[in-house]
């Protein structure tokens, strides 16, 4: 069975609301957790980074559902290849949030203080992956401000 | 500008048939024309296979269509990179019959006796459609049946 990694970005619809993320992030796992993928959904302040990792035709598969989904749109690949090891065995989908993308890890990472999805190459983009992958307080800081943010209805996607 | 290379295979939906091909290499053509991408199209007794060159955002696109295009079901992605420059000396869509992929052009090209997407690598499958664009001859002779075919109404792929 030949597994492999996927990496784009997108921008979220006109209409998406912050509070959206929490039915994505559930059908999202619940689908990835099926089909044996997982995978790291980035926000920065103006963008999605989304990484997935699994067998090809479930990669594929949860591929085709997302770029179907009008919550987001102008999906764009970083790049897709075959993998030896998975790099986030243990999360069906792992949420990470704006700060994460710190200033210190963004000038280290592409020698620039803020992210701009666009410009990342596949290179930088997976060495971003990797880094965020390795963060698991920035995920568990990312999942407390979603719940707290459930109740209220913000246009912004940053936080 | 990012130059990329993706490359997929997927299954014809219930409802293709080949007439509708003309079609579909008409209007892909006039997109990849527009946006710098060159592709070669390949048919199997079972599956397309499919490699594109060009610009990410472009590349993209295309396969963003690719996916939602009704002709076509269970698109399986066998890889997309950054590349320096192209491999395939392609026009806007050069398409292969399943006539190119002989026992023997298999076997030379990757040591398998019958042409089954879903067990090519994406090297392999490089390798496939490289060794087979190059054949004048055939893409020639694809492009005459898919002519001559346009009027028809055949529900088989293979041609």
């Amino acid at each position: 069975m030949k597994e492999i990694r996927l990496a784009y970005y997108s921008k979220p619809a006109d209409t998406f609301r912050f509070t959206d993320l929490e039915p994505v992030l559930a059908s999202s796992r619940r689908n990835n957790e099926r089909f044996n993928v997982t995978g790291l959904l980035g926000l920065t302040s103006t963008h999605f980074m989304h990484y997935l990792e699994g067998p090809r035709e479930s990669v594929s598969h949860i591929f085709s559902k997302i770029i179907h989904d009008r919550r987001h749109r102008d999906v764009t690949f970083y790049g897709v290849g075959e993998i030896e090891d998975r790099l986030i065995p243990e999360y069906p989908l792992a949420l990470v949030g704006g700060k994460a993308f710190s200033e210190e890890l963004c000038t280290r990472l592409f020698g620039r203080k803020t992210i701009i999805p666009s410009l990342l190459n596949q290179r930088a983009a997976m060495a971003l992956f990797s880094a965020l992958a390795q963060d698991r307080m920035r995920m568990e800081e990312s999942e407390n401000l979603l719940r707290e943010a459930l109740d209220d209805d913000y246009f912004e996607i940053s936080f | 500008m990012k130059l990329t290379r993706l490359a997929l295979y997927c299954q014809p939906s219930d409802t293709f048939r080949l007439a509708n091909l003309a079609g579909i290499l008409e209007r892909n053509r006039e997109y990849n024309g527009n946006f710098d991408i060159s592709a070669v199209m390949a048919m199997t007794q079972t599956h397309f296979m499919y490699v594109m060159e060009g610009p990410r955002e472009a590349v993209s696109q295309s396969f963003s269509q690719i996916m939602f295009d009704s002709n076509f079901k269970n698109v399986v992605l066998f890889g997309m990179e950054e590349i320096s420059e192209r491999m395939f000396d392609a026009g806007p869509v050069d398409f292969i019959s399943a006539d190119a992929f002989s026992v023997e052009f298999c076997r030379e090209a990757v040591n398998m006796p019958r042409l089954l997407p879903s067990l090519l690598s994406y090297e392999n499958a490089k390798r496939l459609l490289l060794k087979a664009s190059r054949k004048r001859d055939i893409l020639k002779k694809s492009q005459q049946l898919i002519d001559d075919c346009a009027n028809e109404d055949y529900f088989e792929i293979a041609v």
